[in-house]
């Protein structure tokens, strides 16, 4: 204890580089941890893009490029799907439920995801979260829900009009401007992709794509008829629009999720007008779980069509084995910084020794051993590496804080507080164990020296 | 004759990678209480005796003991521990931890000694309380107690330096060249004061120094380059 205030009153005495020290280590444990905790934190982010879909089918391609368009609404879909396929798949006795996605327009550079009204109903994130609506409701006919970034950035709510761009990048050559659509509803935070997606009806998609008229659906039943009138209807009240709407998504919903009115009309439903040609992907969730491999493969070898099915979390680590390399060079990166660091400290430990020969000196002649010479200086150095860390940890806690909004807006990681963590801890450990290495060189050039000096002062 | 301090018989030391022994004395004898100036010019082998003394190290070859005990029988530690219980150092300038109080400097010899506190218990004597009877006597105002060590002149850090090498009233005391950093008025000022003190609580003393004008302070002078006969110094 009286060796530790000693200790500690030398290194008051020499506090400018001390500090700088401290500084050093501080600054490389806090890139250590927080290189280690941001992959971790967004390895977690992305198995929690989708869960609860057990299959995603698109056109066929590679398995990553299928789940980067479908569910980051990354790139582009190869081919499309056509209807007819989906139509085929969604009735299939194993399957409990589908949902069909078109991509390739954007507004302002956020994604558009045509899909049916039902996707809300389907599509889970994280441990089995559903979406919700933080105001407003599910879109109806020309009508678009946004998620919560969208929202925020474009300024928009429920009511607002939006105006569909084909294309996705932020400028576009061709705006849908005859097409105006209203906001419906928009979706909580999910620190998903959804945040920055503007989902709406694949019927309007195509008729923005100037896919067939209304004139083909009078034709052919009673049913589309009465909803084409109600549509005309739409244009000169408004305040009504939704409730007709509403109907007809209902009456959509429940077609196609009837399978016995589907295998009884079998004939009957193919000449039942499709909302859209084809479909980018469409999301499967099935009966029974474990019979996925077997759905997949029966999806991969459909004749009619050539599909690619995956099933999400699989392709998720995989797609992450592709970006660890990546994190793999942070990490390197990161350690090379903490060496810096501690060969910082290294360095001013032994410039110090020089001017402290004096203090060992004195020390010797009151009775201080070689050893306690040696102790106080490897003492010193991981007392400093404990300051350090314990500083680079909080410096972590600071920015984490005050970077969180922001990487969550960028990025769509969300970046959380938590508590130190057994792998965090253990790097600390080695961290410490280091310094105390590290420092065993002056200490050991301390204790020869002063051995060889005895009392003789000399500098 | 009365008890002997420091005796030693034919101490060669020879520092390592050197041929030739540093210093070679066939016969030293210093008693209990004496005063003695040790007197020789630089590079006489005066540091060289004075580590040998302090038990930092050791002779190559002969005998050393210093009150009874043969140095090179204990072990590192236990000479450590020997000289941090029965010998005072005084250097030359710089005795003091620059980032220490004055109180603080005095009181160290006694947290790496526990036989100099037992010393004083024994006399019913707080280290405290003794320190602050050194420091007064030794004419350090009471003001710069708990001034950093670093902010005091020489002389009084010189000064300082005596008391931590009194405190606990340790058997022996060596000076390296203490007053060669002070004025001649300071310089007497500050073996009066250490002569005093080491008379009172009997202590002996070992001032080593290469002024000859000291002299009569002192009960006997020996001349390095008298006893120490190694070839080709005079």
């Amino acid at each position: 204890m009286k060796l530790f205030r000693l200790s500690l009153a030398s290194l008051l005495s020499r506090k400018s580089n001390a500090l700088l020290t401290i500084f050093a280590i501080a600054i490389s444990v806090m890139l250590l941890l927080g290189v280690e905790r941001v992959s971790q934190q967004t390895r977690a982010g992305f198995a929690n893009t989708i869960s609860g879909t057990d299959l995603i089918v698109g056109a066929r391609s590679g398995s990553v490029n299928l789940l980067l368009y479908s569910v980051f609404h990354i790139g582009n879909p190869t081919a499309n799907v056509s209807w007819q396929t989906y139509e085929h798949f969604a009735n299939h006795p194993q399957v409990e439920w589908s949902v069909p996605i078109a991509l390739g327009d954007s507004v302002r550079g956020f994604p558009v995801v045509a899909t049916e009204p039902h996707y809300f109903d389907y599509f889970r994130y994280a441990r089995q979260q559903s979406l919700a609506f933080a105001e407003g409701q599910a879109f109806g006919r020309e009508e678009a829900v946004l998620g919560a970034q969208v929202a925020r950035q474009l300024g928009l709510t429920v009511g607002s009009e939006l105006v569909v761009a084909h294309g996705t990048g932020s400028v576009s050559f061709h705006e849908h401007d005859d097409h105006p659509l209203i906001i419906s509803g928009v979706l909580e935070r999910t620190g998903t992709p959804v945040d920055q997606a503007i989902f709406i009806g694949l019927r309007d998609l195509d008729i923005m794509h100037g896919g067939h008229g209304h004139d083909h659906e009078n034709d052919h039943d009673h049913e589309h008829h009465e909803h084409s009138h109600d549509h005309d209807h739409d244009h000169e009240h408004h305040e009504h629009s939704h409730d007709h709407d509403h109907d007809h998504d209902h009456e959509h919903h429940e077609h196609s999720h009837d399978h016995e009115h589907n295998h009884v009309h079998e004939a009957e439903s193919a000449s039942v007008q499709p909302p859209i040609p084809g479909i980018s992907a469409f999301l499967v969730g099935l009966q029974s779980r474990p019979r996925a491999v077997f759905m997949q493969r029966e999806i991969n070898t459909y004749r009619d069509e050539p599909l690619t099915a995956i099933m999400p979390g699989s392709t998720l680590q995989e797609l992450w084995r592709t970006l660890s390399g990546f994190e793999t060079a942070l990490s390197i990166v990161s350690g090379f910084v903490l060496l810096t660091g501690l060969i910082g400290m290294l360095a001013t430990l032994l410039a110090s020794l020089r001017e402290r020969r004096r203090e060992m000196a004195v020390l010797r002649a009151i009775g201080a051993g070689p050893k306690t010479i040696f102790s106080l200086l490897v003492s010193e150095a991981v007392f400093l590496t404990a300051i350090g860390i314990a500083v680079g940890v909080g410096l972590l806690y600071g920015l984490i804080l005050a970077l969180a909004p922001w990487i969550q807006t960028s990025f769509g990681i969300v970046v959380e507080l938590g508590t130190i963590s057994p792998e965090e801890w253990q790097r600390m450990g080695i961290v410490l164990a280091a310094s105390f290495v590290i420092s065993c060189i002056p200490a050991w050039r301390a204790y020869r020296n002063s051995l060889a000096d005895g009392l003789s002062m000399r500098f | 004759m009365a008890e002997l301090c420091i005796t030693g018989q034919q101490i060669k030391f020879c520092w390592p990678k050197q041929s030739q022994p540093t210093l070679f004395i066939p016969a030293l004898a210093v008693a209990k209480g004496e005063r003695i100036l040790l007197r020789g010019p630089s590079g006489s082998g005066k540091s060289t005796l004075l580590s040998l003394l302090a038990g930092i190290n050791q002779p190559s070859s002969g005998t050393l003991s210093i009150l009874g005990t043969d140095l090179h029988r204990l072990s590192q530690r236990q000479r450590d521990k020997f000289r941090a219980d029965h010998i005072g150092y005084i250097f030359q300038q710089f005795n003091l931890l620059p980032y220490l109080s004055v109180y603080r400097n005095v009181l160290l010899a006694c947290d790496f000694s526990t036989a100099r506190k037992k010393k004083l218990a024994a006399l019913n004597i707080k280290p405290e309380s003794e320190c602050e009877r050194l420091l007064t006597h030794l004419g350090i105002d009471a003001k710069l107690w708990h001034q950093q060590a670093s902010q005091l002149s020489v002389g009084q850090q010189q000064r300082v330096a005596v008391a931590r090498a009194l405190i606990g009233k340790p058997e022996l005391i060596i000076a390296d060249e203490p007053t060669s950093a002070l004025d001649t008025d300071a310089r007497d000022n500050f073996l009066d004061l250490l002569q005093q003190e080491c008379t009172s609580a009997a202590i002996t003393l070992v001032f080593v120094t290469h002024d000859a004008s000291l002299g009569h302070h002192f009960d006997r002078i020996i001349e390095l380059s008298e006893i120490n006969q190694v070839e080709g110094k005079k």
